[in-house]
């Protein structure tokens, strides 16, 4: 097999040149940022929470359970009714319904919120379920993924994912269908 | 301005009306204008298909045709044969040429919209028509802004002009998309060229105008060829013709 | 009749059913319109393609350097590193990893480097079942069929067409072409393929060097879904996938959806900076003619690209001959410029009207319309020229360099057209009088009409 350096010997005589990093920096989005997350979030499929009091996310969850669903949370004071320290593989929750999630970032532009591995139990909760709840503020919107990207607590070392709204794809006839291998709906709540 | 008159080949032994007009409307508004005699095609019949060598013959002696006599601006009505006249005359890296010439080769609409413009007032013209922006002129001379770029302020210098035209009802078709002409193209890939052209020629039908008015004889002449063979009620006008009845 | 082997053959096929290539070039206009809503939104949006082009542009000046640092980046972050020359060492590197732990089942998301280097049918021929995820993939695997654009694979087929392939392929109702329920079908089908492989492979939309991460880009999930349950994961990727740090990979993340499809951003941008704990991530980096075409400046920016097929969605030209009319196994402006210098794509240099409308879509600004209009010359240069070219390229220049010359040849070219039956006179037409009348020939040229009415 090739060494590395045979490699990249094949890239000396590149003809490109000279040319230096520009600027990253762009402009911030000033406008009301929780209207236009909640826009966003929207208009990619997603859904918005029906409450800031983390007691009716509570509520919400308790009903599912009650009609049988299977509710994974890994978020501090909401309890579903899978233990996330009985999760020992990723295929143990191919009969999640619920995953209930924290996230420390939310990206107005696009209505999507981080949720990384420093948050999960193991990576596959966020896609495998059938439904996805991310739990944010208000205070970690943010305008556009510029300034996301420079909030992220660790990317070396790390998993991590902006979400925007459910799965989806347009593969037929360009016809938008959602849910497509993750999550079939995807809904934000902002907690105080 | 004293300004010498480039006829590409095509609206010389196609189109001399569109010449005759341009050389009228120029001299209307006071121009001292002459034809340098032993004009050649600028080139881009054969650069387009990469025989930049085989083209050089034609270049250099256009050249020199062009700088028979001094002149302040080199007009001609055709932007195709602009950016490809420019271009190949820079490429035979003759400093002369490349000084003295590419300067001052304009395409008409640029010329009365940047250099000199039209102040004379002109005469109704009660026509609707739908404006042809053509590829090279459109994109790569800069006559409007493009569809694909986002821009604070859209211009169109073609549509200015036009606009100077009293009574002159300007529509345009949905969208700036080629007209399928490409040089080579239409005999090379022709099946696509004549759906190309078919679709461009419905997409001014659509606007309602009477006429297609155009600043790229080529364009012209391939939807020309479409309506002919399917005898639709369509004009077809260079703008030199419009400018020309309006003064 | 023979097999078509030029681009303007084959389009000449998919021409003939006009219902359908309206309804294909009204497919792709859809994701160019959806485009400009975003674009136009966003006022900054020219700034943003400069910042991308000029930020590619450092890449490519310092690819060694920065290939390097991924590397060692990605090596601390515990997944391993693998050197690929070509695509035939692309595909023993995945084999042996794939051998070597008894893997037998492999599921992938979309790749454009799998297919340029064929990898699904080498590791088939092993014994290794691969199952493409993505939807349009899964589609046309089923079907036997390439991709005929770079991000949406299938927009070629009709909702019916599909309908019938997943009736014989996956049990679904014969009547039913609902695109909802077709996909969900897949959903269901796929789920037990995620779960039953034992390997995953991704593509890689941005490899952050600095960080030592890659970024996989979806709407499915699928890369996602495959790479979280499996204990293996191969990420494979081209060298121009680079990008210096976060910042550059957040500015292409901003752009890459809106350009593409029209979305403010695609469901998951997934950043994968470490393997899952008690698994492997492995890293194949590709070279397969990228050194070579970036040794040539009127070729290398080719590899600005950032594969959003915008340049497809708006290509006049693609969007009547489809896909599947071009040589090369990417097409449209972006596939022209990579390999139509290369004789094996001889005809679709000429596949394009030279619009330049492809240029201006380009989030990174690639010089697409220049790049082929250099391909040609190189092909010219090499006296290759199709479609009869090199006949009759001389014979022109010798008669456009005279004006005499040119004035003795329309002449004849005037009276044996008035001589000649309507029929011959097609023929001598060529390809113009298919859709056209010929020009009608005026009395004189202006030349003529100068010398007679302005004396000189």
């Amino acid at each position: 097999m090739t060494s590395r350096d045979s490699f990249l010997a094949r890239f000396k005589d590149t003809a490109i040149s000279g040319h230096a990093l520009p600027s990253l920096e762009f402009a911030k989005i000033e406008a009301p940022l929780k209207e236009l997350f909640s826009e966003l979030l929207i208009k990619v499929g997603g859904q918005l929470g029906t409450s800031n009091k983390k007691q009716a996310l509570q509520n919400f969850v308790d009903l599912q359970i009650e009609d049988g669903y299977q509710v994974l949370s890994l978020v501090n004071g909401i309890k579903g009714n899978r233990n996330p320290l009985e999760i020992t593989s990723p295929h143990q929750l191919s009969d999640i319904d619920y995953t209930i999630t924290p996230s420390s970032i939310a990206v107005a532009e696009n209505g999507s919120v981080w949720i990384d591995e420093e948050q999960l139990i193991t990576r596959n909760s966020v896609f495998i379920c059938q439904h996805l709840i991310a739990v944010t503020s208000v205070n970690n919107i943010v305008g556009t993924l510029n300034e996301a990207i420079k909030k992220i607590n660790k990317i070396a070392g790390n998993w991590g994912c902006f979400v925007s709204g459910p799965s989806k794809t347009a593969d037929i006839e360009q016809a938008l269908v959602i849910g497509a291998h993750g999550p079939m709906t995807m809904t934000v709540w902002l907690i105080e | 301005m004293k300004i010498a008159l480039f006829i590409p080949c095509l609206v010389n032994h196609y189109s001399p009306h569109i010449a005759i007009d341009t050389l009228a409307l120029l001299e209307k508004v006071g121009h001292d204008v002459y034809y340098p005699e032993g004009q050649t095609c600028c080139g881009q019949i054969l650069t387009n298909s990469g025989c930049h060598k085989e083209a050089i013959g034609t270049v250099e002696a256009l050249s020199k045709s062009l700088l028979s006599e001094p002149c302040d601006f080199i007009v001609a009505p055709s932007a195709s044969c602009v950016v490809a006249l420019k271009e190949n005359i820079e490429r035979l890296e003759n400093q002369e040429y490349t000084h003295k010439l590419v300067p001052k080769i304009y395409e008409l609409t640029e010329f009365l919209h940047d250099i000199c413009p039209i102040s004379e007032s002109l005469k109704n013209v009660n026509k609707s028509v739908s404006m042809q922006m053509s590829c090279h002129g459109l994109r790569l001379l800069h006559l409007a802004t493009p569809s694909e770029l986002t821009v604070e302020k859209p211009f169109n210098k073609f549509f200015d002009i036009l606009k100077l035209i009293p009574q002159l009802d300007i529509r345009k078709p949905k969208r700036d998309e080629c007209c399928g002409f490409g040089g080579s193209f239409c005999i090379d890939e022709s099946d696509i060229s004549g759906k190309m052209s078919i679709d461009k020629v419905n997409s001014h039908l659509a606007t309602g105008a009477q006429a297609i008015v155009a600043y790229d004889p080529s364009c012209m002449m391939s939807l020309q060829g479409i309506i002919d063979r399917n005898k639709i009620e369509l004009e077809v006008l260079h703008i030199s013709s419009l400018l020309n009845q309006a003064l | 009749m023979a097999d078509p082997t030029s681009h303007a053959e084959r389009s000449a096929i998919f021409i003939r059913n006009e219902e359908r290539v309206d309804w294909h070039s009204e497919s792709l206009l859809n994701l160019r319109d959806k485009r400009d809503i975003q674009t136009k939104s966003l006022l900054e949006w020219e700034k943003m393609r400069e910042a991308a082009s000029q930020m590619k542009m450092n890449v490519l000046s310092n690819i060694s350097d920065y290939l390097q640092l991924f590397a060692d980046k990605c090596t601390d972050n515990g997944m391993v590193v693998h050197w690929a020359v070509d695509d035939k060492e692309h595909n023993d590197i995945i084999a042996k990893i794939l051998q070597d732990r008894g893997k037998t089942k492999l599921i992938k998301s979309k790749s454009m480097l799998t297919e340029e280097c064929h990898l699904v049918p080498h590791l088939e021929s092993l014994g290794i079942e691969c199952i493409e995820s993505d939807l349009g993939e899964r589609i046309l695997q089923l079907k036997e069929e390439a991709p005929s654009h770079i991000v949406v694979p299938a927009i070629h087929l009709k909702k019916e067409e599909i309908s019938q392939l997943f009736h014989e392929k996956l049990g679904t109702d014969k009547y039913c072409c609902d695109p909802t329920y077709l996909a969900h079908a897949a959903r269901k089908s796929l789920r037990e393929d995620f779960l039953t492989a034992d390997a995953a492979m991704t593509g890689v939309n941005m490899a952050i060097a600095d960080q030592g991460a890659f970024v996989v880009c979806t709407n499915e999930g699928n890369a996602d879904m495959g790479a979280h349950l499996a204990d293996l994961h191969i990420a494979v990727m081209g060298v121009d996938k680079i990008v210096p740090n976060a910042d550059a990979a957040a500015l292409l993340m901003r752009m890459l959806a809106r350009n593409a499809t029209g979305q403010p951003s695609t469901s998951y941008n997934s950043i994968f900076a470490s393997p899952r704990e008690g698994t492997e991530t492995h890293i194949v980096i590709v070279d397969n003619g990228r050194s070579e075409r970036l040794k040539n400046k009127d070729h290398a920016e080719v590899y600005k690209c950032i594969r959003c097929g915008a340049c497809m969605n708006t290509c006049p030209v693609y969007r009547r001959s489809g896909g599947h009319s071009y040589e090369y196994f990417i097409p449209g402006p972006i596939g022209l410029a990579i390999n139509a210098n290369d004789e094996s794509s001889h005809s679709d240099a000429w596949a394009c009207t030279m619009c330049a409308s492809c240029t201006n879509v380009c989030p990174v600004k690639v010089p697409l319309h220049k790049i082929i209009m250099h391909h040609r010359e190189k092909i010219a240069e090499s006296g290759h020229l199709p479609y009869a070219k090199s006949w009759y390229m001389p014979t022109t220049a010798a008669i456009l360099k005279s004006p005499n010359r040119l004035n003795v040849a329309i002449k004849v070219t005037k009276i044996g057209l008035q001589l000649l039956p309507q029929p011959l006179g097609n023929i001598v037409g060529g390809g113009w009088t298919k859709s056209r009348e010929l020009p009608k020939m005026p009395k004189q040229s202006f030349a003529a009409w100068h010398k007679k009415n302005r004396g000189k």
